[in-house]
């Protein structure tokens, strides 16, 4: 049974139909990839799944039940961590205060103090940076804060939707490799993104999202092989 | 002779401007976080007026403990109204004007229902604690002083409230981007009940402090209101802080104000005062710049 599993969803703004029929699978422990450019319905995806849009039709399972009617807040203490498109900080309150936001959960809220401190282990720079207030971030940071506020929910899935827009290569690299990492320690990862190049060499395996519909499914070394995947996506 | 009135009415005004700070960062905390305007906002301080003439004025229990009773039961009908007149509708296309129409509804009926239950009469208040203070020749009664002293402690309860417990960080994180808010736990249609709540205890504390100074009646809501938008619009849409000092400012402008023309002027000299300060900075004292 995968962890996360979609059955034909479809979701709407209005009478615009972003989403059709998108099947997907999730399974423990893995880093999957969907690329697909500006509008493909990615960003949709995430938001049907993390429940603030629900779908108009179709089923969604995360560890066998279905939660495609269940409300955001819900979602994250079923172990469904999402750090939405633009990062979402909350501007002004501190690092620390965001970081305590993702711990809102009532268990995690009880080891909150121990819960910062691992969290800050893993990113030093936000340690240092703890009295700011959000907005005052440098993009970098901003990424590793929103990523740490993910964290401190001690998530199943982690859902990262763009994580490299407006950074740095260089800063790119280091918030790959905390997901790597994080992955390692048995979290799964579903990672949206528009640089195709990046998501691919994280990623196991990969979908492609085209005007709402998953048109490729694989291994993210076949997509890397494929002569059209090659020329639309990578620009090689 | 000249300093002593100025002094005077310096320390009126801020007494004055306390209560609409009290008043105003209900009307703030509201639109920070449900980006809504509350037009009954006058009228859960009109109840809360009468709640404090029956239960002190009328059957004579202690005053602190009707205003107690007060604050707590506008609370309940703040949550009662928030989940029988709101709730559905924040959830639906232009809510944005719906919630207005609402607001201004349960405003007229509870306006009504009381001029009809209980008449048109002012029903008068007395003072909570007599006396006067005589310091550097102005006389302050302590029932000002009374005043100034809750507002000034339950502001700082507020702002310990908003910036130290669980609760208040998730009431922030929601003013700040609800969604962000709910995918991090949150349960913002809880967070917006207990908002306005909090919103309408806010508006009953100002009334039961200043029930014995302006008596009680149906209409007595709309002037705070009035003046509430204004210090809102003066601090800043939805900045707590910004409501606090809006409000003692505009209280210090019109007592100063009254020395030069007369009372009835003080509507005129609030929005005059209003009108100059957003010529200037149209996002408030303490707003934040809206850019496209």
């Amino acid at each position: 049974m995968p962890l996360l599993s979609l059955e034909r969803i479809s979701s709407f703004y209005g009478e615009a139909r972003a989403l059709a029929e998108v099947s997907l699978d999730v399974d423990e422990g893995e880093i999957v990839a969907v690329i697909g450019s500006n509008g493909a319905g990615k960003t949709t995806m995430l938001r049907t799944i993390s429940g603030l849009m629900h779908p108009r039709s179709g089923r969604i399972y995360f560890r066998g039940e279905a939660i495609e009617r269940t409300r955001p807040h819900q979602l994250i203490r079923r172990g469904i961590a999402h750090i939405p498109e633009g990062r979402r900080l909350f501007a002004q309150m501190t690092v620390r205060e965001n970081l305590l936001m993702g711990a809102y959960g009532a268990q995690n809220w009880k080891e909150r103090g121990a819960l910062i401190d691992e969290i800050c282990a893993l990113f030093p720079r936000l340690r240092e940076r703890i009295g700011q207030l959000a907005g005052t971030l440098s993009g970098g940071e901003r990424q590793m804060l929103a990523t740490a506020r993910a964290l401190m929910a001690r998530p199943r899935l982690l859902m990262l939707d763009e994580p490299s827009l407006g950074l740095a290569p260089k800063i790119v690299e280091t918030i790959l490799a905390i997901i790597r990492d994080v992955n390692r320690r048995g979290v799964a990862v579903l990672l949206v993104e528009q640089n195709a190049q990046l998501a691919l060499k994280t990623a196991a395996r990969a979908y492609l999202l085209e005007g709402g519909a998953v048109v490729k499914s694989g291994m993210a070394a076949e997509f890397l092989a494929d002569q059209s995947v090659r020329r639309s996506y990578l620009g090689i | 002779m000249l300093t002593q009135l100025l002094l005077a009415q310096i320390v009126n005004g801020i007494v004055v401007g306390s209560m609409y700070a009290l008043f105003a960062s209900g009307l703030t905390l509201i639109w920070g976080t449900m980006k809504m305007l509350n037009f009954a906002h006058g009228e859960f301080f009109m109840l809360a007026g009468y709640l404090v003439y029956f239960c002190y004025a009328v059957l004579d229990i202690n005053p602190a403990l009707s205003t107690v009773i007060a604050v707590v039961a506008v609370f309940v009908l703040g949550v009662v109204v928030e989940r029988t007149v709101i709730h559905h509708l924040l959830s639906r296309p232009v809510w944005q004007f719906t919630t207005i129409i609402a607001t201004l509804g349960t405003s007229i009926i509870l306006q009504n229902l009381a001029l009809h239950v209980w008449g048109p009469e002012f029903q008068n208040v007395p003072y909570f604690v007599e006396g006067m203070l005589n310091v550097f020749g102005i006389r302050i009664a302590y029932q000002r002083l009374l005043i100034l002293g809750v507002s000034c402690a339950s502001i700082v309860v507020l702002w310990f409230f908003l910036k130290h417990t669980r609760l208040g960080l998730a009431l922030r994180a929601t003013a700040q981007d609800s969604d962000a808010a709910q995918l991090y736990g949150v349960n913002i249609l809880s967070i917006y009940t207990f908002t306005f709540g909090l919103s309408a205890a806010l508006a009953a504390l100002a009334a039961a402090m200043l029930a014995p100074i302006t008596a009680v009646n149906p209409y007595m809501g709309l002037s705070p209101l009035l003046k509430g938008f204004v210090v809102v619009i003066l601090g800043g849409l939805g900045s707590f802080g910004g409501a606090i000092v809006g409000g003692v400012l505009l209280g210090v402008v019109e007592s100063l104000g009254v020395l030069f023309s007369s009372t009835e002027w003080s509507d005129v000299i609030a929005f005059t005062f209003l009108v100059l300060v957003i010529w200037v900075r149209p996002w408030g004292l303490f707003g934040v710049e809206e850019r496209s």
